[in-house]
């Protein structure tokens, strides 16, 4: 038997040795730099090195719209890139989140996708997002809702959302997997996030979250070794309402958990392990608040920071994944902003070898040389995963709900508690409320663009189509409506149409008046309605009548009937009847103002709530300011003894404003001024007032 | 306001609708973007603070928004009222509270904490 047969035995006992050999000493290497990001405002995208020292890329996400990204995958050494797009299975734009060395998955369509290396090999596994792959790539972990194991097929998906345990889980994810065994997370109905590990079903569910470490608020694992008896990840703290993640490694119980967060740093994440080294990043003091890539042994004091190992100056590293043999993959940043592939391996000590540091010599030798001359022979020792690291722009909320976010990921909206921490973090974790949609929640983040902005606010809905018209059938239809206080007047339609009035915060409606109904003192019934208005408990109608006629009338909030202010009976001022009324008369207190239409004309009148007549403002025969007389009107707003209107003249028209009581028309806006910071006027629609506030479009 | 102002996330207002709702100081109104409409409020405190309140496609009542509708005289004392259409072909009316200006201002400090803290990081 020569040496050559001999090496196999040699480096099964090397593996077996490797806790006494892994921790170094470790030399980093520049493995080559990668292609600039994909830029696109507000965009980010994914990053990640297999162990393979392949990496994926891709993820664009524009604002709050999908772009049409493409899942990339960049073959080091050169860099070249193949575009994953399955056009094949439909889609038009896709994901990358994870790679080994001849597998890839992501997400397209909010499908999970398994890649082979090209667009054409995908497969569709159904709806979801996968996020990590064994390192054969026989299984496949994520998340739609629930975590998911694949083993290549949509058919093949398993459910692994807890099922053993007696906590309650609102929803689960899986991010990791090594063939056997596989990690993830889970929220449980009171928010909390509790690292999760399964052995293929939901029944096996293990929950880790740390019970040693009490201080911690969640928990998640990130990375499982290739024998599955260690898991790595993090655990949450909440200091001064902050969130700082603190690496955690466990040996599968929830009482194993160790805290590797070493002294001076913030935060920290171990993403992988190769059962004896754990792998990560951190930051805070220590390092300038920039992460560096760190590597353990199982406690906090066997930190090793790999950032200063690397040939070049390397102004922040990470540690994504780390191999049997303790190889050490990750990336780092050099001061132009170049992003490179990099590793860290063990260099071989040089005297005082034992037999089975020869071994190792010789092996690491082989591993070496193997890994500049024939990669495909390393690739398949390799331990290769990548931990999804995808950026996101991050939009949060403000009010009216103190603490309630909300955040946008591929076009999609979730509502979230999101606890913003560092951007050095290089994650988020938002606990995602179990409102619609969570089925592609994303479960890891990285922030690339933050918003702020208000929340969606909360409505509190007073009627809608399911609501029935007192002493008809549901309503079919609804008019903008009128708010004073906590009373909202509308019109609303069921099949015919009628006022109501309702009440803030309360689903339920009051009948005012309804086609049919006398209006005013008859004989005729309204045949029709304009938007009304609310002041107090007072309301100002429009309304047509069976006999052809209109009128204004006003109303009491929760109140059946309606009383006149004036029809087409009523003598105008000014001489004759009026013949017509402008819809969504407008009240203040217990003044109207509204439109009315006579023979020749239009004005603007006022009047008041019990009295039947009509007061003039303006009308034809009164000149709008700058320009000669009005000749037609729009619909008026007041607020106490201000009122707003829209006027014309010959050649153009403005915006005015009157008093109750009062004659006449001030200008606010008319067509010869100028918009600011553009032409001059057009044009102008109704107004809102309030006060001596106007506003108007 | 206008169309060279931007919709938070949507780009370039493109249209307003016909009636923007005064109260106090405070104006409600309904911008139009590409792709969709939501409903403003422009806050004259706390340095006029434009806050979307509902845009379509968010989430409501169990749908997605599809319209939104409001009168001249829907906004008052920071409540608002409108008429809505689903995507699931239901309507309807509903009112929301608006933040008060001095708690909004209040917030968006704490926000730029937040965004100073990840600047200097």
């Amino acid at each position: 038997m020569t040496l050559h047969h001999l090496l196999p035995a040699i480096a099964i006992c090397f593996v077996a040795a490797l806790p006494l050999h892994a921790a170094g000493p470790y030399a980093g290497a520049d493995l080559y730099t990668l292609p600039p990001p994909i830029t696109n405002p507000g965009g980010g995208y994914v990053y990640g090195l297999s162990g393979s020292g392949y990496f994926a890329a891709g993820g664009q996400v524009v604002t709050e719209a999908v772009g049409p990204a493409s899942a990339t995958l960049y073959l080091s050494p050169t860099g070249t890139a193949v575009n994953l797009l399955p056009t094949s299975l439909g889609y038009t734009g896709s994901y990358l989140s994870s790679t080994n060395a001849d597998y890839q998955v992501g997400n397209a369509g909010f499908h999970a996708i398994l890649w082979h290396g090209t667009a054409n090999s995908a497969v569709d596994l159904g709806p979801g997002n996968a996020v990590g792959i064994s390192p054969n790539g026989a299984q496949q972990v994520g998340y739609n809702g629930h975590a998911l194991l694949w083993t290549g097929t949509a058919d093949s998906a398993v459910d692994l959302h807890p099922t053993n345990l007696a906590t309650s889980f609102l929803n689960s994810g899986a991010t990791a997997t090594n063939g056997i065994k596989q990690v993830g997370e889970g929220i449980d109905t009171a928010f909390r996030w509790h690292a999760l590990m399964w052995s293929g079903t939901a029944d096996s569910t293990v929950d880790l979250d740390p019970t040693n470490l009490l201080s911690l608020t969640a928990s998640s694992a990130m990375g499982v070794s290739p024998n599955g008896a260690q898991q790595v990840g993090y655990g949450a703290l909440l200091i001064s309402g902050n969130q700082f993640e603190h690496a955690i490694v466990w040996s599968g119980s929830a009482n194993s958990a160790v805290d590797l967060n070493p002294a001076g740093f913030d935060i920290s994440f171990a993403v992988g392990t190769n059962g004896a080294v754990q792998v990560g990043f951190g930051n805070g003091p220590t390092t300038g608040n920039d992460d560096h890539a760190l590597l353990w042994t199982g406690t906090t004091a066997s930190v090793q920071d790999l950032n200063s190992l690397l040939p070049f100056a390397a102004v922040t590293s990470d540690a994504t994944s780390i191999d049997l043999q303790g190889n050490i993959f990750g990336t780092a940043t050099d001061s132009n902003g170049n992003v490179h592939a990099v590793e860290w391996s063990v260099v071989p000590e040089p005297a005082g070898l034992s037999l089975l540091g020869i071994a190792a010599s010789i092996l690491l030798g082989r591993r070496s040389r193997s890994s500049k001359d024939a990669p495909a022979m390393i690739r398949a020792r390799r331990r290769l995963r990548y931990s999804e690291f995808r950026h996101i722009p991050l939009e949060i909320c403000y009010g009216p709900s103190a603490g309630l976010g909300k955040f946008s990921v591929e076009g999609r909206h979730y509502t979230a508690n999101c606890a913003l921490g560092k951007e050095k973090m290089r994650r988020t974790k938002c606990n995602v409320s179990p409102v619609a949609a969570l089925a592609a929640a994303v479960t890891w983040a990285v922030i690339a663009s933050i918003t702020t902005r208000a929340c969606a606010a909360a409505f509190t809905k007073i009627a809608d189509t399911t609501t029935i018209a007192p002493g008809h059938g549901a309503f079919v239809g609804f008019a903008a409506p009128s708010l004073s206080g906590d009373n909202v007047a509308f019109l609303g339609g069921y099949g015919s149409s009628g006022i109501y009035t309702g009440t803030v915060g309360t689903t339920g409606v009051a009948k005012i008046a309804e086609n049919g109904d006398i209006a005013g003192p008859g004989p005729g019934v309204f045949s029709s309605f304009s938007n009304p208005s609310v002041s107090g408990s007072n309301l100002a109608i429009s309304g047509g009548n069976n006999g052809g006629g209109f009128g204004i009338y006003t109303g009491t909030v929760a109140a059946v009937g309606n009383t006149k202010i004036a029809d087409t009976t009523t003598g105008r001022p000014g001489g004759g009847v009026f013949i017509g009324f402008g819809n969504n008369p407008s009240i203040s207190g217990s003044t109207l103002a509204f439109r009315g239409d006579y023979n020749g004309g239009r004005g603007i009148y006022t009047g008041t709530v019990g009295v039947t007549g009509a007061t003039k403002v303006v009308d034809g025969g009164n000149t709008a300011p700058g320009h000669g007389a009005f000749t037609d009107f729009g619909h008026p707003a007041i607020s106490g003894n201000n009122l707003a209107f829209p006027g014309s003249y010959r050649g153009g028209s403005g915006l005015y404003t009157g008093t109750v009581g009062a004659t006449g028309a001030a200008k606010i806006v008319d067509t010869g001024d100028t918009a600011p910071g553009h032409g001059v006027f057009t044009g102008f629609a109704d107004p809102s007032i309030s006060g001596n506030k106007i506003g108007f479009n | 306001m206008d169309t060279t102002d931007t919709a938070s996330g949507h780009g370039l207002f493109t249209d307003f609708g016909t009636l923007p709702s005064v109260s106090g100081s405070n104006v409600a109104f309904v911008g139009v973007y590409s792709g969709g409409r939501g409903l403003y409020v422009e806050l004259a405190g706390a340095g006029g603070s434009l806050m979307p309140l509902l845009n379509t496609g968010d989430p409501l009542f169990g749908s997605t928004v599809s319209n939104i509708t409001l009168g001249s005289t829907g906004f008052d004392n920071n409540t608002l009222a409108v008429a809505y259409t689903l995507a699931d072909g239901r309507s309807g009316i509903a009112t929301t509270s608006v933040p008060e200006p001095a708690s909004v201002g209040l917030l968006l400090v704490g926000a730029g904490i937040i965004l100073r803290r990840r600047r200097q990081d």
